[in-house]
Order: C-alpha cells, then sequence, then structure tokens
C-alpha cells in the first residue's frame, strides 16, 4: 500500500488519508451504502451497488492511473485465464495459467527471491492484492470442475474479488459461498440479524481499539526496556515473547468481526477467521483455529491435493501418515513463507511447519506407543491439556518472533539475556501460558456456568447489550484519548 | 432468559416485541450508568472557574475588576490563576498612582487576551513585555494592564482615555477578531428566534457537561485534526466573521484614540492577537474570506497606528494547540509568550522610551 503522507509544509493543506478499516468513518460510509444496496433487492441493483463501492473504496488508496495499472492488469488477466480454462483449455494451457498467476502474485509483491531488475520502477497499489490473488487463484483452480467458477462474468469476478468488505486483509471467501449471497438467496437481514451484525462490528471495533492497543503499549514499552537485572530481563523477555500473538489476535480477530459485521449489512456472511484459537491444546488444532480461511483454503488447494498425489505413489499405507507430516510441512510452510517476501518470513514458515509436521509425527508416535484409543483419552485429561495448550501457545510466540522482530534484534536480546537469561525466559513463557489460559478457560467455564433458567447469562441478549454498550463507550473513550490514531490491520501488510 | 445465537447464518429469532423498548432501553440505562460517575470524576479532576469574581460590574462604559481584589480563575485544560488587582482595579502589581521616577509605564487596553485571562500573571503578555523591556533598558518598567473580558467594541475609546491618564510611555491597544464583532454579535443575541433560543439552550446544556468538555479537548487538541476541519471552513463560502460595518466603527474608534494620544504625546501600537483558527488558517494555502488582519493592518496604515501581526512571527512548526486553551479558545502562557517577542521588538525599536543603548542591554546580558 502507498503510505499516506502524514506531514505537512507550511502553505500545504494536509492529504486525506485512505480510509482505515475497521473506522468510524469506513463504518458510517459502509451503513450509508447499505441502506442503498437495500432499497431494491433487484440482483442487477445489488450487483451495481456493490461494484461501485468496491471500486470507489479501492479507488481511495489512490488515484494515479499508473499506481492502479498493475493491480488492474493482474485481475483482468487473472480474469480471462478463468474463463479460458472454463471454456475447456488444455491441461498444459491451464497449468501455465496457474503458474503466471502464481508468477504475477510474487512479481508485484517484489517477493526477494526474485532479482530486483525485474520489478517495475515505480510505485504502485498492492493493498488487499495477497487476498485477491487468493480469490484468483481459487477461481482459476476451480474453474475447469466448477463450471459457475468457470463462467463468470466480469461484474461478478469484479465483486467478489475485490469484496471491499473484505479486500484489506480477507477474510478469502469462496466463490461459491459468495455467489450464494449475492445471488437469489441472499442471508436474511432482519432485526435480528441487525442487532448481531452490530454486536459483530462493535466487539470488532473494541478488540481492535482498545484491546490491541493496550496490549501494544505494553510490549512497545517492555521491547524499549529490557531491565539489566538478569531474573526480570528473562521474565520481561517471556512477557515481550508473549505479548505479540495477543495483540497479533486482537489485531486481526478485531478486524475481521468488524468487517464480517459490515458485510452483513450487505447480506453477505463472510467466514469466521478465528475461533478460539489459544485454547488449542496442539499446534495442528491451533491453525484450525487461526486464520481459518487462508488455512482451509490451503488445505484445500496444497494439503489434500499434496497427500492425495504422494497417497498415490506409495504402496506402504504405513507410511501415509508420515507422508501427512510431509503435507503439512509444505501447506504450513507456505502459508508462513505468504506473509512476507523477506527471509524472516521463510524462517516463520519453516518453523510452522515443522510445527505442525512435529505435531504429527507426535501423534503417529503416542499412537503407536499407547494405541489410539488410550492416546486418545490421554490427549483429553485436564493436565495434558492444560500443558499442551501452554507449550502450543509458547510455539506459536516464539514462531511469531521473526513476525515482529529481525535477527539483529533477536540476536541482541538473546546476547543481553544470555544463555541462563534464554532457558528461563523460555521456562516462564511455558509455564506463563500454560498457568494463564488454564486461568482463563477456568474463568470461561465458571463464567458460562452462571445461568438463569438453565441459560447461560452470558449469552443472554440483554447482558449482552449492555457489554456492546459498554465496549463501544470504551472505544469512544479510546478514540477520543488516542486522537483517531490506532494502529493499523498488521495483515494489511501481507 | 432471553438468548439469542451468536452465529449471524443462524435461522433467525424473532425478537419480542417487549424488547424493542427494553433494549434501547437497556442501552440508554447503560450509558447512563458510565456518564454520570464519570461526569462527577471528571469534574473533582478538572476543576473549571470561567468566571473572575473580582468582575461583577459590566454596566459601566469600561469594565473594572474591584480595587485590590484577589481572584482565583481556572479553565479546566489550564492551571490555577491568581488575579490580584490594584487599587484602580488594573492587573497589575505596582500602583496607578503618578509614573515612579525614571520609570517607564505602558498602558494597555484591550478584552481579556490583554488581560491575560486564565493565564498566571508573570506569563502575559503584559507582564512579559515589561520584564524584558526592563531587562533589555536596565530601568523599571511597569505595564498598567486595563485588559479586561468585555472591554472591548464601544469600551476601547473610553479605555484608551482611561489609561491615557496615567501618562505611559505608549498605548497598547490589542484587539481580536472577536473585539470587532462584539458588539454586533450582542445585539444579534437579543433578537434570536424561538427555536434559535431552544437549541442554543440545549447546546449550553452540554456544554456544560464537564466530560464533553474534557472530550473536546482531547480532540481539538489533534493539530491535523483541527487544520483538516479550519481549512474545510476557509474552502467553504462562509459569511464573513467581521463585517465591513465592524471595520468602519473600529476605524472610526481608533481615529479618536490616535487623535486623545497625539495630544499627550503618547505614541500607539496596535497588537493583533490571532484566534487559533485564524493561527491555523493563516498555514493553510487558502486565504479567509475575511483577512481580518490584513483589514486591521490596512486601518492602522491609513490612521498612522504602529500595527503587529504576530501571525507573521509564530514559526509553522510550532503546534498551534500550545498556544491556546484549545475549547476555551483563550491563548495560553506560550501564546503570550510570541505576542509579548512581537511587542517587545516593535517597541524598542519604534517607541523612543524604550529605544535601550547597546550597552544597556550588554550589561543585562552579562
Amino acid at each position: 500500500m502507498l503510505p499516506a503522507r502524514a506531514s505537512r509544509r507550511r502553505g500545504c493543506r494536509p492529504e486525506r488519508p485512505s480510509v482505515q478499516v475497521p473506522s468510524f468513518s469506513f463504518l458510517a460510509a459502509a451503513v450509508l451504502a447499505a441502506l442503498l444496496h437495500g432499497l431494491s433487492s433487484d440482483r442487477r441493483w445489488r450487483s451495481g451497488v456493490l461494484l461501485v463501492l468496491n471500486l470507489g473504496f479501492l479507488l481511495t488508496f489512490t488515484r494515479e492511473p499508473l499506481q492502479l495499472a498493475p493491480y488492474a492488469a493482474f485481475l483482468l488477466l487473472g480474469f480471462a485465464f478463468v474463463r479460458r480454462i472454463g471454456a475447456g483449455a488444455p491441461a498444459c494451457t491451464r497449468a501455465a495459467f496457474i503458474l503466471a498467476i502464481l508468477a504475477g502474485f510474487f512479481w508485484l509483491k517484489r517477493y526477494s527471491f526474485l532479482p530486483d531488475a525485474l520489478f517495475l520502477p515505480f510505485s504502485y497499489l498492492t493493498v488487499g492484492l495477497s487476498y485477491v490473488f487468493f480469490r484468483v487463484l481459487h477461481l482459476a483452480l476451480d474453474a475447469r470442475e466448477d463450471p459457475q467458477a468457470g463462467r463468470i462474468g466480469l461484474l461478478q469476478y469484479l465483486n467478489y474479488t475485490l469484496n471491499f468488505t473484505a479486500l484489506v486483509s480477507g477474510p478469502i471467501q469462496r466463490f461459491q459461498d459468495y455467489q450464494r449471497m449475492t445471488g437469489p438467496a441472499p442471508a436474511p437481514l432482519g432485526l435480528t440479524q441487525l442487532g448481531l451484525a452490530a454486536e459483530r462490528i462493535v466487539a470488532g471495533l473494541f478488540k481492535f481499539t482498545v484491546l490491541a492497543a493496550v496490549v501494544q503499549l505494553a510490549q512497545r514499552q517492555l521491547a524499549a526496556t529490557l531491565p539489566a537485572d538478569p531474573r526480570q530481563a528473562a521474565a520481561c523477555a517471556a512477557l515481550l515473547t508473549a505479548a505479540y500473538p495477543v495483540y497479533l489476535f486482537f489485531n486481526f480477530s478485531g478486524y475481521t468481526s468488524f468487517v464480517i459485521g459490515v458485510a452483513r449489512l450487505f447480506r453477505i456472511s463472510l467466514p469466521e477467521n478465528f475461533n478460539q484459537p489459544f485454547r488449542a491444546p496442539s499446534f495442528i488444532e491451533y491453525w484450525s483455529r487461526w486464520h481459518m480461511s487462508l488455512s482451509n483454503w490451503l488445505k484445500a488447494y496444497v494439503y489434500n491435493p499434496l497427500l492425495l498425489h504422494a497417497a498415490r505413489r506409495v504402496r506402504n499405507p504405513k507410511s501415509l501418515p508420515y507422508l501427512g507430516a510431509g503435507a503439512l510441512f509444505v501447506t504450513f510452510f507456505l502459508i508462513g513463507v505468504w506473509h512476507g517476501r523477506t527471509w524472516n518470513f521463510f524462517v516463520f514458515g519453516v518453523l510452522n511447519g515443522a510445527g505442525v509436521a512435529l505435531n504429527q509425527a507426535y501423534r503417529i508416535w503416542l499412537a503407536a506407543l499407547l494405541g489410539r484409543p488410550a492416546a486418545t483419552r490421554l490427549s483429553r485429561q485436564p493436565l495434558y491439556v492444560f500443558v499442551a495448550r501452554g507449550l502450543t501457545f509458547s510455539w506459536v510466540a516464539f514462531t511469531l518472533l521473526w513476525f515482529w522482530s529481525d535477527w539483529p534484534e533477536l540476536s541482541r536480546y538473546a546476547h543481553g539475556l544470555g544463555a541462563g537469561g534464554l532457558t528461563a525466559a523460555a521456562a516462564m513463557l511455558i509455564l506463563g501460558g500454560c498457568v494463564m489460559l488454564g486461568l482463563l478457560q477456568a474463568l470461561r467455564v465458571a463464567a458460562m456456568r452462571l445461568a438463569v433458567g438453565g441459560q447461560p447469562l452470558l449469552t443472554s441478549r440483554y447482558v449482552r447489550t449492555v457489554w456492546a454498550t459498554l465496549m463501544l463507550m470504551a472505544v469512544l473513550a479510546v478514540t477520543l484519548v488516542t486522537r483517531g490514531g490506532g494502529g493499523d490491520v498488521v495483515y494489511k501488510g501481507f | 432468559m432471553a438468548q439469542i445465537d451468536p452465529s449471524p447464518t443462524a435461522p433467525a429469532e424473532r425478537l419480542p416485541r417487549r424488547d424493542l423498548v427494553i433494549l434501547p432501553l437497556l442501552v440508554l440505562a447503560t450509558i447512563l450508568g458510565v456518564v454520570a460517575p464519570a461526569e462527577v470524576i471528571v469534574r473533582r479532576a478538572y476543576p473549571l472557574v470561567d468566571l473572575d469574581a473580582c468582575v461583577s460590574d459590566l454596566r459601566g462604559p469600561v469594565v473594572h475588576a474591584r480595587p485590590r481584589c484577589v481572584s482565583r480563575t481556572k479553565t479546566a485544560e489550564g492551571p490555577w490563576v491568581v488575579n490580584r488587582y490594584n487599587e484602580c482595579g488594573y492587573r497589575t502589581p505596582e500602583s496607578c498612582g503618578p509614573k515612579p521616577a525614571g520609570a517607564r509605564r505602558i498602558a494597555m487596553i484591550g478584552s481579556s487576551i490583554a488581560g491575560g485571562f486564565l493565564t498566571p500573571y508573570p506569563q502575559t503578555m503584559a507582564a512579559r513585555t515589561a520584564a524584558a523591556l526592563a531587562a533589555a533598558c536596565g530601568k523599571p518598567v511597569e505595564a498598567q494592564n486595563l485588559g479586561l473580558a468585555g472591554n472591548n467594541g464601544r469600551s476601547l475609546a473610553p479605555s484608551a482615555e482611561e489609561a491615557l491618564r496615567l501618562e505611559p510611555d505608549v498605548l497598547v491597544v490589542t484587539l481580536t477578531s472577536h473585539d470587532l464583532s462584539a458588539d454586533r454579535l450582542a445585539a444579534q443575541r437579543g433578537a434570536v428566534r424561538p427555536w434559535t433560543r431552544l437549541a442554543s439552550r440545549l447546546r449550553e446544556a452540554v456544554d456544560a457537561s464537564r466530560l464533553v468538555y474534557m472530550a473536546r479537548s482531547l480532540v481539538l487538541a489533534d493539530e491535523q485534526g483541527y487544520a483538516s476541519l479550519v481549512h474545510a471552513r476557509q474552502g467553504a463560502d462562509a459569511a464573513p466573521a467581521v463585517s465591513a460595518g465592524d471595520l468602519a466603527l473600529l476605524e472610526s474608534r481608533l481615529a479618536v484614540i490616535k487623535r486623545r494620544a497625539a495630544e499627550r504625546d503618547v505614541p500607539v501600537v496596535l497588537v493583533f492577537a490571532p484566534s487559533r483558527e485564524e493561527l491555523v488558517g493563516a498555514r493553510g494555502a487558502a486565504r479567509w474570506p475575511d483577512d481580518v488582519p490584513a483589514a486591521i493592518g490596512e486601518i492602522a496604515r491609513r490612521q498612522g497606528l504602529d500595527f503587529i501581526d504576530p501571525l507573521q512571527t509564530i514559526p509553522a512548526d510550532v503546534p498551534s494547540a500550545s498556544l491556546y486553551y484549545v475549547v476555551n479558545h483563550h491563548m495560553n502562557g506560550r501564546g503570550h509568550a510570541y505576542l509579548a517577542a512581537a511587542l517587545t521588538s516593535r517597541l524598542r525599536a519604534a517607541v523612543p522610551a524604550f529605544s535601550c543603548r547597546a550597552g544597556a542591554v550588554a550589561r543585562q546580558a552579562g
């Protein structure tokens, strides 16, 4: 994305920054647009309104034709490929098209493994390109088997790939689901749904504006002041490492919740991206709860085909589970490297791939050692879950070190802590993770036990209304205090 | 217990009719439950006393504080300020009696900005100017400050008359755009329509909330956001805040002041005190539809008066929010420092009584 220039010289008016998501200005514009969208139930009207909105939103990031040109070329070439595949292109042409989409994406995103000389010599728009890429690739991969994807019209293609509610940072919706929502049977939009949408919007704003901001502030202060005392430094390093996944969760899940709520105003149900990821007692399960739309996409288009392909070539059925571990490694390595173009994200990808592959290998070993039923029983033991949850969280936090930091900074921290300090920090991180997540889980269970008439009090719409109002007031207060200068969605940069 | 499935794609449950009343009431009750205690806390944390207890009689041609009176004022976003008035009711520690031998005297007139309203006395333009000139010249310099809220418009000429009786070495007239239109706006206020009156009462009720006040102070402290607002207003075809009639009236009043001062051989210096909006507006690309400082400068030139426009001397990188009480709109001590610097420099350059020799300055510096 092109950064909005904030500085101002004497005699110059400030430049208008692009619309931030989530924000009240985005919400106000979306509500007005939703009113317009709801004026008629005619599909052409609604598609037209969505197209204007989607293109209009994209144009808020730049209005320079040259800066838009690569984006437009990628989209239009993608459309041509999808249509050509849908019309029955031969297998080699299909493969060439898919490779061209991949190559176009890596080239436009300036991945560091490509030589600099290949890149365009000017700055251009790339906001949301990663998410557009997944949608285009998904259409190209499905076009042969799914006639609806293969015969997609330009209007529907643009509305699907540029869906303004999910442009900036997803979630990645399957075309078939999107088409159903914008087709003859859109999601209902009554008073109840409006209330639920408002609740999601407020909850998203609260997570993004209040909780993420508080955790980020704490993390920054910890990063800036690593104490000299070795014990304090180890505790500080453990906290610093633990804070980032929490921040990232509030930041990204806040954004996701907000856009899911906004999309509901347009009768579109976006897929969920999070399902209490820190409750996961294993790294594999963690990835089925975190950024779910991305991991599901990769499972469908990388993991499953890879495993199927390998299974067809393997004669010994005992090696199949290990092949699964290999396919998991490739899939989650790709998830890691997708996040960024530098070596940091390569390391992140290796750690993620290694995490899921080792997790799978451990499962196989445990099942072989105890037998599958006993291994399953063990994995449900409260103490086992208590420890496994803390370990999973610690591994997540460890892999994310390469997300927010880099080698020079990490080596500076490591040098400052020494071997003993690092061991102490790791122990504190694991122990703290186990205890904190265990406590949170216990609190959640206790809170859900508070019931009136057999129904948990926390799920009452009266309690939720009060809670949503309190969250909204907190958001307004923090927006005022921080002068609306909250951070951006971390995933916008990927 | 009323339940709703949290999943947005779940089959819709019909909302009972009673909930159409209960849910909005719950929202209101929650807001009140949070806002009321917050208002109490904010009132205790940020007290506000913006009426000067020493200034009670506003009926005369010139507003005076009660002689030898002491009061305390405070804007919510500023410090407590002690106001001490001398035997004439001027905000000056020195007596208003005959000028002491060897001393220099500045007489300052104008409204609240001239009086340094809500600003600690040593930080006011009058005190800073007197101190700087005394330091530069090595002689006592006192500033008899007749400035008080309300001494604008028709009070200007009688106030100048009173100031000239103090035998000053210079008469400093401080003006704001608001001073120019004060009389007209006061007259209009009496003729508002009932619905306008109701709207203004509602607005006053909201303004009375300290929570709203502090929220505004946070919003207005945002330099870029405030600049955007000002530039949007500049771009709009807004009615000018100061009319041609206001300017004509000012010219006639300044002509009287100039004549009276000339009779006593007292030079007159006109200082324009910009509002924050004018300062930010002047930093923008567009010109105001009514360029008040330029118009006053033109009047001063025609009347042969020295004119100071501090807009030209405040550096562009100084945040405007640091110079004003952002909600109250009055200049704070840092804002007064810029006014004082411009005034000191002009008095030393243009008024013989303050044109000190280089030696005196060097002695002070040493």
